[in-house]
């Protein structure tokens, strides 16, 4: 900040301090818990509608005494004003919870100061009570598209000194107090509740309402409004009764809404830190606070966003060494001077603004440095970008169904899914994904992905997006793909036919893969030994990272997962009388479950449909199908359903469940003897207090993972979340082929690894999209591994010895013997035939050349610290 | 009171008396013995942020879980059992390292929010749908938001543990200065759940510093519909108070120990014994209370706050008006 900019900020600052205002309690109105966010931006603008299942299947993240939605990038068609007006206009919306405050309010704070181009009430049904489950009847709300008038504009730069800002920043300033002015008026939280400001920034809107965030959309029409962003938010809200929607998310700054996921322990300093700075919250919640401060350190002090991230989610430990030193230098000084402002506790932020100067629109997420609330960003691109900041993977595949099936340029599956790593030298905690105009001359946009220090984030370039509109049947290089099929069933072994699609992929059409898939289907309907194989090759092409050439893997994926899903459907129902050994069972037929008849052994779950938990839940009907004898489940088309292989009890040895689909959290958690194998990712919570048994997961898995595990095997194929391991004790023998985000093996307890104990393999490797084996930058990037760990042993994969001292906070590193490999090797076998991660060549290979164990693994074991083994703990003294 | 932190013996003592009695007794967070395993009709699985000893088959045991978040002897901190407790036997059932001290985080690094509280409690509802889930927390200043966020989540009986409670091994600062005393907390949280509309839902349980037939009362009637009971039944089986549970070898009367020695001067049958002992002679204190009231079941004094009076705040003659309790006493 120049001087001169510093004397700005000094005036406009202390002008804020001589707003009236009233008192209000200085405490939080009400606790609330985490909740369910959900976000994204894209290069076209789309429709409103698509927010909605995925605001549905987070209802289990709120509980319905909240809900909002934040749009931003309009479309003026949508809104009655020409482009112009839109850009150029603050769009003031305000809730009027008393209908008859309008007047009043229009006097008080529009009429005589603002310009309005347009107001409207907005449109809205009828009557609430058509919304199955909405019990409060949203606010009217009134539109006005406004401009400062030049008289009030002069006389207020005149007042406060601020004759030599820029014109339009003076105007901003105007607006924020204006509304300000008017929640005084006719909120302040301790008044009566008759109006206030929903948002007033220029091409951005946020509604709200007492109920859940897709009704907000039903409610207020939204069905078809088109707008480039969009988030929405399930509020969690502890207070029993809730009469209007004024602390519901989103929260407006002046140009960005901001969501939030978590709560503060530190409201009150943070409160504190504002009223320094005559910023005053009026709403009384800790999302309200957060804007504040985004609005204050953005608009009035005009930190570039790095450094308001910097702010809120500090850098610290070895991710703060690791930035190089002119970085040290400004981010010290960012957190001294912010340390008391910085939100602390378990949060998540998702931001939607509008930078009206530069013209770009932004999707933002930052978590906290300690990662304590789950997140997952998605990208998608190609003709079209989005991308995607979702609570759950399942959201985010949520949104991306419901784009795909209007609109054929978006795919199903997005092409990258990712955490973030919150207050880390790598990525920052944050990604930004920015849509502006793609210079083309024809006003069309382009999304980029960033991270907190601007690198940007991409996907694989030059492959093609799969399109159903695609002729199939004219295709008659598909010819040798039926043939290949033929044979490859044929055969006892199935790696001939697995080994051909690996190299042909590549070079096959779409119309190859099709054809390919359609004669799995066609053959898997003749007979149940057909069918196992067609569902093993099929099942070898989803969950191996085997190039697709010039074809969008996600494209990909969602062929062959298609076709799967409809070998599992055409398996006949329970009812039916069929021979086989499969049956299948959905939420339709659920009532047909009974024990499994001669020769009968598969039952195929098709899960959607169920509810995510409870005693309908999917989880409890295989628990009562296991009770019934079956042993060998498929469960397919996820969304998102949690406990999959909980409730099994002891022993249950011999018990295989494969999941296919966006499988939940909590799964495996309390398994005690079965095998379940994810093909995809894995939520939070997975393998939690797990005793025995098998997990293996075609993918990453998410935050909490085997938390409190006592024992089993576990095969991760990619990356774990922040926490994995935390107190686990007995034998866990887990392999993590990616690395994690942090505190990995806190508090292990896992024994002696060469006597029976439990250990971690982990390998610090991920995959280009050729299917090669690549080492990540780091093979394990936290500043936390193996704390206060007594028990157990690390075993990773680091030749240039990458990981230093100061990342363990109570292990050291040992020497790694030929006890340890002989331990280590039967699993890293097992890895190899379950991922085709080679041993040989892909991880005793480094820098193409041959190595010896010894110089590729690294041993980190527990030592003894005075801090466990003493007779008092050092808290008491 | 876990294993780990007092005597086998006790633990079976205790659960042997809980069956006698038609109550229930707690694991702790230490995990489960199979000595228990035949009472488990009478035993609530305690599962606790360090998840010792947690299996799906310990949660598939019980009537009640108890899902721990904070106790109000230090909330805020997690448990911790010294190097010197961790004996062979100790560290075999929770399946850790002999000599090293065990570390239960705070919080439960699953739980950071009421929506995870929600999902945690479904996880347990999903491994065993009979049982009820008892959600422990301390007494912040807003534990009346706990209690109902709780009540939405689904828990079933709410468990506050106000401050002063807890063996020797909590830490003083921790006991003393932390949590709302239980005596404020009730009353706030019972008020507020029928505000609310919800307090026929659910079951509050109040515990922390309870010591006596009449401290029973006392919650009952500021509104729980019952309470735990720790250290009184300690006291029944001869403990003297002298603090100094935490150390491995400390304990003069063998309750608080893990030592194979001390801890044979407790036996199963004597602690099932002194505890009932002391339970029917509470039992005949409230019989005679209620007699007094013209009451019929002990579930008619719940929330009577208006039976009691607050003899701090009456003038010095007014108050002499009032005996003290116990109430001198008849056999009935
Ligand atoms: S006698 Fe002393 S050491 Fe033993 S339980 Fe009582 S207070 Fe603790």
């Amino acid at each position: 900040m120049s001087y001169e900019n510093r004397d700005m900020v000094d005036k406009i600052l202390a002008s804020r301090g001589r707003l009236p205002r009233r008192e209000v309690p200085d405490s939080k109105l009400s606790e609330e818990g985490g909740c369910g966010v959900t976000g994204f931006i894209a290069s076209v603008p789309v429709r409103g509608r698509h927010i909605f299942t995925p605001s549905v299947q987070m209802h289990n993240r709120g509980n319905g005494k909240g809900g909002g939605i934040a749009a931003v990038g309009l479309s003026p068609q949508d809104l009655g004003v020409t482009q112009d007006v839109l850009d150029s206009h603050y769009l003031l919306q305000i809730a009027l919870l008393d209908p008859k405050s309008r007047p009043e309010v229009e006097s008080f704070g529009i009429s005589p100061f603002l310009d309005v181009h347009k107001a409207e009430r907005i449109p809205t049904l009828d009557d609430f009570r058509e919304i199955e489950g909405l019990e409060i009847r949203p606010p009217d709300v009134w539109r006005y598209f406004v401009r400062v008038k030049q008289d009030a504009l002069d006389r207020f730069a005149g007042e406060n000194g601020l004759e030599s800002m820029a014109p339009r920043k003076v105007e901003d300033e105007y607006i924020y107090r204006n509304s300000f002015r008017i929640n005084q008026e006719f909120y302040a939280s301790l008044g009566e509740q008759r109006a206030f400001v929903l948002s007033h920034g220029r091409n951005i809107l946020i509604l709200k309402i007492v109920g859940y965030a897709e009704q907000v959309g039903q409610y207020y029409l939204l069905d078809d409004f088109r707008a480039h962003g969009w988030i929405a938010h399930q509020r969690y809200p502890t207070k029993g009764r809730v009469w209007h929607p004024g602390g519901a998310h989103p929260f407006i700054g002046l140009n960005e809404a901001l969501v939030h996921n978590g709560d503060f322990a530190n409201y009150h300093a943070v409160r504190e830190y504002l009223a320094q700075h005559n910023i005053f919250p009026q709403f009384l919640t800790d999302t309200e606070v957060s804007v504040l401060l985004f609005d204050l350190w953005s608009r009035t002090f005009g930190y570039p966003v790095e450094y308001i991230i910097e702010a809120m989610a500090p850098t610290t430990e070895h991710d703060f060494d690791l930035l190089p030193p002119d970085k040290q230098r400004i981010y010290r000084r960012i957190q001294s001077g912010h340390i008391n402002s910085s939100p602390d506790g378990p949060w998540f932020f998702i931001i939607a603004r509008n930078n009206p100067e530069e013209n770009y629109f932004q999707l933002m997420g930052i978590t906290d440095t300690s990662m304590l609330r789950p997140q997952v960003f998605a990208l998608q691109e190609g003709e079209v970008q989005i991308g995607l900041i979702c609570s759950e993977k399942q959201a985010i595949d949520a949104t991306l169904q419901s784009l795909a099936a209007e609109d054929s340029r978006f795919c199903p599956i997005a092409d990258k899914y990712w955490n973030a790593r919150g207050g880390s030298a790598t990525d920052g905690g944050s990604f930004i994904f920015t849509v502006a105009d793609a210079g083309r001359g024809d006003g069309s946009k382009q999304l980029v992905c960033t991270n907190k220090f601007g690198e940007v984030v991409r996907t694989p370039d030059n492959q093609r997006h799969f399109k159903s509109s695609l002729d199939l049947s004219t295709q008659a290089s598909t010819e040798g793909v039926s043939s290949a099929v033929e044979d490859g069933l044929a055969a006892a072994d199935l790696s001939g036919l697995k080994d051909y699609c690996r190299r042909s992929l590549p070079h096959w059409s779409f119309a190859s893969l099709m054809r390919l898939c359609q004669e799995l289907e066609v053959r898997a309907s003749s007979s149940d030994d057909l069918k196992s194989k067609a569902i093993e090759v099929l099942t070898y092409l989803n969950d191996r990272l085997i190039s697709t050439g010039g074809k969008k893997r996600s494209s990909v994926l969602l062929a062959v997962r298609d076709s799967l899903s409809r070998i599992f459907s055409a398996s006949p129902g329970l009812d039916e009388s069929a021979g086989g050994i499969y049956r299948h069972i959905d939420w339709s037929t659920r009532d047909t479950l009974r024990p499994p008849r001669d020769g009968e052994g598969l039952l195929v779950v098709n899960a959607r449909g169920f509810p995510p938990e409870g005693e309908e839940c999917d989880a409890r009907l295989i628990v009562r199908a296991y009770e019934l004898g079956w042993k060998r489940f498929i469960c397919y088309d996820y969304t998102g359903q949690r406990f999959c292989g909980c409730g099994l009890g002891p022993n249950s040895q011999g018990v295989r469940i494969d999941a296919y689909g966006s499988s939940g959290d909590y799964l495996a958690s309390g398994m005690d003897g079965l095998e379940i194998i994810v093909h995809g990712n894995a939520q939070d919570q997975v393998g939690q207090i797990m005793k025995q048994g098998k997990l293996v997961v075609y993918g990453d898995v998410g935050q909490t993972f085997m938390y409190g595990a006592k024992g089993g095997e576990t095969f991760v194929l990619g990356n774990a979340a922040g926490r994995p391991l935390v107190n686990a004790v007995g034998r866990p023998r887990v392999v993590i082929n990616g690395t994690c985000l942090d505190y990995l093996a806190e508090s292990f307890m896992a024994g002696d690894p060469l006597n029976g104990g439990g250990f971690v393999i982990m390998n610090g490797i991920e995959f280009d999209k050729d299917g090669n084996v690549l080492e990540q930058a780091m093979p394990y990037p936290g500043s936390n591994l193996f704390s206060l760990a007594s028990g157990g042993a690390i075993y990773m994969r680091d030749p240039y010895h990458r990981v230093v001292e100061a990342q363990l906070n109570g292990g050291v590193f040992a020497d790694l013997g030929p006890a340890d490999w002989e331990l280590i090797l039967p699993y890293l076998e097992e890895n190899e035939r379950l991922f085709g991660i080679s041993i040989e060549r892909d991880l005793l290979t480094v820098k193409g050349e041959r190595k010896g164990y010894q110089d590729v693994y690294r041993k980190v074991q527990a030592i003894t610290l005075a801090v466990l083994a003493g007779a008092k703990p050092r808290s008491e003294h | 009171m876990s294993f780990g932190s007092v005597a086998l013996s006790v633990i079976v003592g205790r659960a042997r008396a809980a069956r006698r009695l038609n109550t229930l007794t707690c694991t702790g967070e230490g995990g489960y013995p199979q000595e228990l395993v035949p009472y488990a009709d009478n035993v609530i699985t305690q599962v606790a942020t360090g998840l010792f000893g947690v299996r799906e088959e310990t949660i598939q045991y019980a009537p009640v879980v108890e899902l721990k978040y904070a106790q109000g002897a230090k909330p805020g901190l997690g448990g911790h059992l010294l190097g010197d407790k961790v004996t062979s036997a100790v560290a075999a059932l929770r399946e850790t390292v002999v000599g090293n001290a065990l570390f239960s985080p705070f919080p439960f690094h699953s739980v950071y929010s009421v929506e995870d509280n929600k999902k945690h409690i479904d996880w347990v509802k999903e491994m065993n749908p009979r049982a009820l889930v008892s959600v422990k927390v301390s007494t912040p200043t807003d534990v009346d938001m706990v209690a109902v966020g709780s009540y939405h989540a689904g828990a079933h009986i709410i468990h506050f543990d106000g401050s002063y409670g807890g063996t020797g091994a909590a830490p003083d600062i921790a006991k003393k200065n932390i949590a709302m005393p239980i005596e404020y907390a009730i009353p706030k949280v019972h008020r507020f759940l029928t505000e609310e509309g919800v307090r026929d839902q659910v079951c509050l349980i109040a515990s922390g510093g309870i010591r006596n037939a009449m401290d029973v009362a006392k919650a009952i009637a500021l509104g729980a519909d019952g309470v735990v009971i720790g250290t009184a039944e300690l006291v029944a089986l001869e403990c003297i108070r002298c603090g100094n549970c935490e150390s491995g070898r400390g304990c003069a009367r063998g309750i608080a120990t893990t030592d194979a020695e001390l801890g044979c001067m407790v036996d199963e049958a004597w602690a099932e014994q002194r505890i009932v002992n002391m339970y029917t002679a509470w039992r005949k204190q409230w019989c005679e209370l209620l007699r007094q009231y013209g009451l019929r079941s002990i579930r008619e004094l719940v929330g009577r706050s208006d039976l009691l009076v607050h003899l701090d705040y009456l003038e010095e003659e007014e108050r002499a008006r009032y005996k003290s309790s116990p109430v001198e006493h008849r056999v009935l």
